[in-house]
């Protein structure tokens, strides 16, 4: 249920104008996790003297359903305040976790009214049952697959591989990474000469790298779900380094020549590296 | 005349052996089997005991007859000289599993290879078996040695033993066998029914497995140097960080585990590797007497993780994946395929050009394909407790949940899991739960990718729909077997109903919303007897509704429950598919 595209029977906190000020997240929700855990914190801004009342009173709760659809998971986690700490076992998340923040009614509430509803509803009120929404604080969503730390790296979302059976490279999209297939006879030189070496990095990420990459991009949408689609979204929607990109279109609708300008921009100006590396070598050579 | 008996503590006395070398005896020369913990002797032997009255409460109590007695010393006598050759047949009898799980196991094991009905011992098992011909057969066969049976059993009875101990284990002395640690777990049984387990763990050596990190420990050398030996010898083609490519000449020296909360490959070294490593950095560089391997017994494992919190911390990464595999030889965890073989087994099928295999015998696989799972231990005999009729899917999906207890959400969702035991452990039951595959002329790729595969998701996999379906039903707040009650509602309508409607519903995965609906259909036979596949629509279209403007994820089981009673009226009325089309 994406509650903000809802319409309520009666105004409810954080959905349009029908109860001001909104609440908001006080800064960004932090992700924390160990062995066996995830740990998720996150804090709200709420100005509503009313709501507030209600919840510590008891006849409402602060309220967040997690799910998780590749391990059919869905629990809701209750708190007092507007401060969640939110631990779940690892085993019980995998791929993309959604979070959604209500104040949900637990107790009957008759006649519930509120000084700050919009004018609209100004001398109604309401009736609620429990499970009603009094208000809703908001969401996000978070990719327990995504290595946040290494986001940078091209190797959190692309890899080269042996085909042995291959007579020529090709790529393979449907796996948890790009995957550039090499015949056994280029997979061995690329292994025994060319991994590691970092000059030789720049020329193969702006030929084999370069290519496998916008191949992937312009097939994106029908690769959604893979780890490399979800790692590479998540870089586009949120570094600010592609907003101008982002602005024109989402990832999956890319023109052409936006692709080859995102790809360029993922692997930090492969053209440009390759061109120093060349300049190197012929310095190196005089 | 009354008939003279024998107790059993006569028999030992008279043939001088203990009890356990008694039991081994009537397991291994096929006289009785052992149920659970109690002996049962085979149909032809029944008369070689009888139940006499025990003590003043008419209790009975089984004894020896004269027969029994006398035969049992005779055999005895006369087999303690026999060099004896065994039929796979007889010892099938012996470690009471199906021909497919005895053969799949030797397999797995690299004990032998199987092909056309012929089975041969691989390289350094030769003293296994041998070729016989006997009267009757055309053909050579192979008979196991007393060497290769008594193996095999230990292979076979071992693991029993410890798939079905408490993983929560009591500190043992450190040079207690498994088996002996077993034992003692059953100290509270009396001593007839306790030990089917040889005192002495003959032969069977409990792999030792070091982390990189005990083995440079033990080397006293650094990474790099050890890299630097590594690829000079070409053990591995690469090794940077945690990256690395191993090389297959060297498979004995180690084992690759996949680690599922981090989703990466773990490796692990072996004995084999180790003593070769220390051989080349020379055990005098640290004045190594012993290796002390990082996982070895319950015992060592305990000592790592009470010690102190420094040395918690140090070994923090690593005991993670130690904690599980602690108790187990590999052969007894659990295996999954890699990804990557599981996209070439689904493009092999695509492309059709597996399909005769699904209608095999056996699915040929390649060995290096395949990952260990340090959590979770590999079940015995689960295939002879599936049955692939499908009026007993109930029966199948609860011994398949059962046999995986440690098993996690997220371990269930991983497709290489199920689809490595589609394809070997369980695939029997899979072929005859969906026999079309043995159909002459079989040409359908999508009715492989469906069951053997996650192409519909996994609540059409053969098992992992079962798992699943039973996973979302299990009422959590009951116990024994009351808690499958709404799991054999859900598996007697048609499956479609559970793999469709049920198991696919966001509403179900709130556990306290599926048993509030279940509860109400269970009750109401009424309005379960026709038109049910609708009115389940209904009932799911209604509360998606419903969900609309309330948290239905805050609401309990009661409330599911009461408000269906309130809507019965509603769902009655439903009597088609056009009704569900039309309502609300």
């Amino acid at each position: 249920m994406k509650i903000n595209d809802l319409s309520f029977p009666y105004p409810v906190l954080g959905i349009g104008d029908d109860i001001l000020p909104k609440p908001t997240f006080k800064g960004e929700p932090q992700v924390e996790s160990d062995t066996t855990n995830y740990t998720f914190t996150v804090d709200f801004a709420m100005v509503n003297p009313t709501i507030k009342q209600v919840a510590d009173s008891g006849s409402a709760t602060y309220l967040c359903e997690v799910t998780c659809s590749s391990t059919l998971y869905r629990k809701s986690f209750r708190s007092q305040t507007t401060h969640f700490v939110i631990v779940i076992p690892k085993t019980h998340l995998g791929g993309r976790v959604d979070f959604q923040f209500t104040i949900t009614v637990t107790k009957s509430i008759k006649a519930y009214t509120n000084p700050q509803f919009h004018e609209d509803y100004k001398g109604f009120s309401f009736d609620l049952e429990p499970g009603d929404l009094l208000g809703f604080l908001g969401e996000f969503s978070y990719d327990v697959d995504i290595k946040y730390d290494k986001l940078k790296s091209v190797g959190t979302f692309m890899q080269i591989t042996e085909g042995p059976t291959l007579k020529l490279a090709r790529f393979n999209l449907g796996g948890d990474k790009i995957d550039i297939q090499l015949p056994s006879t280029l997979y061995q030189q690329y292994r025994h000469s060319i991994m590691g070496n970092m000059r030789l990095a720049n020329i193969i990420h702006s030929s084999i790298v370069f290519n496998a990459l916008v191949t992937a991009l312009l097939d994106i949408q029908n690769f959604g779900n893979t780890l490399w689609a979800r790692t590479i979204k998540y870089r586009f929607d949120t570094e600010a380094t592609f907003e101008d990109i982002r602005e024109q279109n989402a990832l999956e609708e890319l023109e052409t020549d936006d692709i080859i300008e995102l790809a360029q921009r993922l692997l930090s100006d492969p053209y440009g590296r390759l061109f120093n590396t060349i300049s190197t070598l012929l310095d190196d050579e005089d | 005349m009354e008939e003279k008996t024998y107790t059993t503590d006569d028999i030992l006395k008279e043939l001088n052996i203990s009890i356990l070398e008694f039991q081994l005896f009537l397991i291994n020369h096929r006289i009785a089997r052992n149920l659970g913990n109690r002996l049962v002797l085979f149909e032809s032997y029944r008369d070689w005991m009888i139940e006499q009255e025990n003590d003043i409460f008419g209790r009975t109590k089984l004894v020896w007859t004269q027969l029994g007695h006398d035969n049992l010393v005779r055999l005895m006598s006369y087999l303690a000289n026999r060099n004896g050759h065994y039929s796979t047949q007889s010892i099938l009898q012996e470690t009471g599993v199906s021909n497919y799980s005895f053969l799949r196991r030797l397999i797995d094991n690299g004990i032998i290879d199987y092909s056309n009905g012929n089975i041969t011992l691989r390289d350094g098992y030769s003293d296994w078996g041998t070729i016989e011909k006997d009267k009757e057969e055309t053909l050579p066969t192979l008979k196991w040695t007393e060497l290769g049976r008594s193996k095999i059993l230990e292979l076979f009875v071992k693991a029993k033993a410890i798939s079905s101990t408490n993983s929560t284990k009591k500190k043992e002395k450190p040079t207690q066998s498994i088996a002996e640690s077993n034992a003692k777990q059953d100290g509270n049984k009396s001593s007839n029914e306790s030990n089917w387990i040889p005192e002495t763990n003959t032969g069977f050596d409990n792999q030792t497995l070091y982390s990189i990190e005990d083995i440079l420990k033990e080397v006293n050398a650094d990474y790099g140097e050890l890299r630097e030996y590594f690829i000079e010898k070409g053990i591995v083609t690469y090794m940077r960080g945690k990256k690395t490519i191993l090389s297959e000449s060297y498979k004995e020296w180690y084992i690759v585990f996949k680690d599922p909360s981090i989703k990466e490959e773990v490796i692990f070294w072996t004995k084999t590797a180790l003593k070769n490593i220390i051989q080349h950095f020379g055990s005098k560089k640290k004045g190594i007497v012993e290796s002390k391997p990082f996982v070895t017994t319950p015992y060592e494992e305990t000592k790592i993780a009470t010690s102190t919190e420094t040395i918690k911390e140090e070994k923090h990464e690593t005991k993670h994946i130690s904690n599980s595999i602690v108790t187990a030889n590999s052969s007894e965890l659990q295996k999954v395929f890699k990804t990557k073989y599981v996209d070439f087994l689904i493009e092999q099928a695509k492309q059709g050009q597996s399909l005769a295999n699904y209608a095999s015998e056996f699915f040929p696989i390649e060995q290096e394909n395949i990952l260990y799972i340090p959590s979770i231990k590999h079940p015995i005999g689960l295939l002879e407790k599936m049955n692939p009729s499908i009026e007993k899917d109930f029966e199948s999906a609860v011994a398949l949940y059962e046999a995986y207890p440690n098993l996690s959400p997220l371990q269930a969702a991983d497709k290489t899991f199920w689809v490595y035991l589609a394809h070997t452990e369980l695939f029997p039951y899979v072929q005859n739960r969906y026999p079309q595959v043995k159909q002459d002329g079989f040409n359908n790729p999508q009715y492989i990718l469906d069951h053997w595969f996650f192409d519909q998701g996994p609540l059409r996999h053969a098992l992992a729909g079962l798992w699943w379906s039973v996973y979302l039903s299990l009422d959590n707040e009951s116990e024994g077997i009351k808690k499958y009650n709404y799991t054999k509602f859900i598996f007697s309508k048609d499956m479609n109903l559970r793999a469709i409607y049920f198991a696919n519903s966001q509403l179900i995965r709130h556990k306290a919303a599926a048993i509030g609906i279940l509860r109400f259909l269970m009750e109401d036979e009424e309005l379960c007897s026709t038109f049910f596949r609708q009115r389940f629509r209904y009932i799911i279209k209604y509360f998606n509704k419903l969900g609309g403007t309330r948290q239905l994820v805050s609401l309990d089981r009661d409330f599911f429950y009461y408000e269906l009673k309130k809507i019965r009226p509603l769902i009655m009325a439903i009597q088609s598919d056009e009704d569900v089309k039309n309502s609300i």
